[in-house]
């Protein structure tokens, strides 16, 4: 029963945050014509560091609890937490995106393929220890070189300018990104084509 | 508000001419038949002969807009649909070679199909949507220098193979292996995204035209470079790496392929041996050949940049690996599938070896020639050795080496043809394994003699020595067909399939005897001003963003290396 809940906290929540981030990037998006500050300021970095904390707790509690419904709630606040990392990072299109796509539509298609195809929701998934230790050696492995190029590199500022304006984004991609967002429209048809192949029953 | 529609009228904005996307036919041509495999069912039925005979018109269509490109490019490549974008997509004979190639091979796969599943299949249009789906991506991973589009050709190309292994609902093995393709190649693709997004990082830009001339500047002024940002090219590349070798079945992200191969239905599986393998191959090339371009621009050659050796000496590595890894795996093989997988694994490998050579300079024009040949001799043969191994499995259920015993006897005209592509397999002359084989060992000979360099003789010696360790494992399956006996009745295969693959056979033995020569003279044809080969090519030309479509026709397209 407790998981019936967990599905209408999940979708209640989801919602309402799609709501809020829909009203901040209209907002934003009429603001963004103005001046723009620069995002360094101390309320900034409590933000930054709060978000932070919570993707990265979020992610771990993915990996180490058993049970597969709790995983998708982590989820939930890992790919939020994603979402307001973009709108504090000025990137408004690409946190909707964030929310529309993975909060809205994979999380709950996620929670959906959960109650659909197990007999339990509570299923246990249990890992043997000698793989968790060898996948764990190589993540931490892959972390650690990881992180260590990454926070040493010298990265380039001379990228375009945040934030870009929802119509210099459409007219990108209609211009210069035409072909690959045409390509984008030919990949779902031949995926959904295959995925609702795979899905049909085959009629005897 | 912003009036767009006056805009456009006015040509202030950029909107792509007739002319433009003409040379993007062949391309515009397969979606239409996608479409057409989508809607046409409505009309005329979902019966595999209906879509037989959509999908010939879809091929017709294709081949004769490939017909009519092909002039256009002879003298050097064109890219287009993107003002400023860099080169979106690209098309020079190479490119036009590859659609004929994908186009051959399809025509085959479907004869196949014919032959062996199309009287039971009921679900023919999504097979064919299906497969034309990952033969547009593996056209397009050939014609764009764009990192975008490449990595939404690769997933173009893999998404839809993931859904044929696993076409065949009532066998579990397909589906087991499918699941094995899918978290194999997600990840993969992962990483790769991960390496582009590196890149794009790191430069700024997502155009590989513009990315390498920096590359090479960065490779050759190394004591300038602060470490880190090697450590983050290095990373990046090596991602991106990742998800190109994926494709190429080379050795370290190979696992995939012989329970894919095992697993898939035959015509799948002869399909993803060829054409996906091919498709990630002549991408990584196209990349070398940009980076040895710029290389050659600055004036530096091979020699001169010490890291574009480190690039070279790890794809050399990666082939000689997967080279003696599919030779030695295909031993102790039972499945003939699986044999076969692993072959395909070893000649990746020796294809690969072309990777390695791409930089070094002066023999690029025959890399591309022994690419060519080699594809086109691969493809026969696989198609031959699968399309038997198909007619074999069609008949006793199984594809195991003991249901191969006697086919000599029991079957004569199947089991030549098929001894035919095994022997071109190995490379014994006179057959177009060994042409292929030839000028393989030719290219790294001639690299080999004008650089000097020792671990070019030694990756000669190396193809040489897996072809020797090859012989073997082909050899067993020519070995129970002929020399053990027992007394097992007759097969009564398909005439259509036994006629396939003596065409085959007969195309192996004719290109390795009569037609070297024509050959050898055709395929300069589809070798010529190839893109990045010269340095002009490298230049890129911004575009104004505010000009009239008229002038755009002529400028949009940039029509490079004309001499």
């Amino acid at each position: 029963m407790n998981f019936k809940y967990y599905i209408w906290v999940i979708l209640l929540v989801s919602s309402a945050v799609l709501l809020c981030g829909g009203q901040t990037a209209l907002a934003q998006e009429s603001a963004a014509a103005a001046a723009i500050v620069p995002a360094s300021g101390p309320l900034e970095v409590i933000f930054f560091w709060v978000l932070a904390i919570m993707i990265i707790g979020s992610a771990l509690w993915i990996a180490l609890t058993g049970s597969v419904v709790r995983m998708a709630v982590g989820l939930f606040f890992s790919f939020g937490g994603v979402a307001l990392l973009f709108f504090l990072l000025q990137a408004y299109f690409l946190g909707v995106v964030q929310l529309i796509v993975y909060v809205g539509g994979i999380l709950v298609l996620v929670v959906f393929g959960i109650m659909l195809t197990s007999s339990s929701p509570h299923v246990r998934y249990q890992v043997p220890r000698m793989e968790l230790a060898t996948t764990g050696l190589v993540s931490l492995l892959l972390f650690m070189v990881l992180g260590h190029v990454l926070y040493h590199a010298p990265w380039s500022t001379t990228g375009p300018q945040l934030p870009v304006s929802m119509n210099e984004l459409g007219r990108g991609l209609l211009t210069d990104y035409l072909v690959p967002f045409e390509l984008a429209g030919v990949v779902l048809l031949v995926v959904m084509v295959g995925a609702a192949y795979l899905a049909r029953q085959e009629k005897r | 508000m912003i009036n767009i529609l006056g805009q456009v009228a006015e040509g202030q904005i950029w909107q792509p001419t007739l002319t433009e996307l003409s040379y993007f036919a062949p391309e515009l041509v397969l979606v239409a038949t996608l479409l057409l495999l989508l809607i046409g069912p409505l009309i005329a039925g979902r019966g595999s002969g209906a879509t037989l005979v959509m999908v010939v018109v879809g091929m017709v269509a294709a081949v004769v807009a490939n017909l009519l490109v092909m002039n256009q490019v002879v003298t050097g490549p064109v890219s287009g649909l993107a003002p400023a974008a860099g080169h979106m997509l690209l098309v020079d004979n190479f490119s036009i070679f590859f659609k004929f190639f994908l186009l051959l091979f399809l025509l085959g796969v479907t004869v196949l199909w014919m032959v062996g599943s199309a009287a039971t299949e009921r679900n023919a249009p999504e097979f064919y949507i299906l497969l034309l789906g990952s033969m547009l991506g593996m056209s397009l991973m050939v014609s764009t220098m764009n990192l975008l589009l490449m990595v939404m050709a690769i997933e173009l190309a893999s998404l839809p193979s993931y859904a044929l292994v696993a076409f065949d609902k009532r066998n579990r093995p397909g589906a087991e292996a499918a699941i094995k393709y899918v978290i194999f190649g997600g990840t993969c693709a992962a990483i790769m995204m991960y390496g582009v997004s590196l890149l794009f990082g790191v430069f700024g830009t997502l155009d590989f035209t513009r990315i390498a001339p920096q590359l090479v500047e960065i490779f050759e002024n190394l004591a300038q470079v602060p470490a880190s940002k090697l450590a983050l090219l290095g990373l990046a590349l090596l991602a991106m790496g990742a998800g190109i070798a994926f494709k190429i079945s080379a050795v370290p992200f190979h696992f995939w392929c012989p329970d894919v191969f095992q697993g898939a239905k035959i015509e799948v599986t002869t399909w993803l041996s060829v054409a996906s393998k091919a498709a990630g191959l002549c991408l990584l090339l196209r990349l070398l050949q940009v980076l040895a371009g710029s290389a050659h621009a600055s004036g530096h050659g091979f020699s001169a940049a010490f890291y574009l050796q480190v690039v070279t000496g790890v794809v050399a590595v990666v082939a000689a690996v997967t080279c003696l890894l599919g030779n030695l795996a295909a031993y102790r093989q039972q499945s003939v599938k699986r044999l076969l997988a692993y072959s395909s694994i070893a000649h990746a490998g020796y294809m690969l070896m072309l990777g390695a050579i791409v930089l070094t300079g002066d023999v690029t024009q025959l890399v591309w020639q022994t690419v060519v040949i080699y594809l086109v001799m691969y493809l026969l043969m696989n198609l031959g050795a699968f399309g038997a191994t198909a007619l074999v499995i069609g008949q006793t259920g199984s594809d195991q080496l003991e249901n191969f015993t006697g086919l000599g006897r029991r079957a004569p005209a199947l089991a030549a043809g098929l001894a035919i592509c095994l022997f071109s397999l190995v490379g014994i002359p006179p057959l177009g394994g060994f042409i292929a084989k030839w000028w393989l060992l030719w290219a790294l000979g001639q690299a080999a003699m004008q650089q000097m360099h020792w671990w070019l003789w030694a990756l000669l010696l190396w193809a040489s020595f897996n072809t020797l360790l090859s012989l073997f494992y082909y050899l067993r399956v020519i070995r129970q067909m002929y020399l053990v006996n027992d007394d097992r009745p007759g097969l009564k295969v398909p005439a259509g399939g036994v006629v396939l693959i003596n065409v085959c056979a007969l195309l192996l033995l004719l290109s390795g005897t009569l037609l070297v020569n024509p050959i050898r003279q055709k395929v300069g044809r589809y070798t010529d001003h190839i893109f990045g080969q010269s340095p002009a090519s490298i230049v890129q030309v911004n575009q104004p963003q505010n000009i009239s479509g008229n002038q755009l026709d002529g400028r949009s397209r940039e029509r490079i290396d004309t001499q």
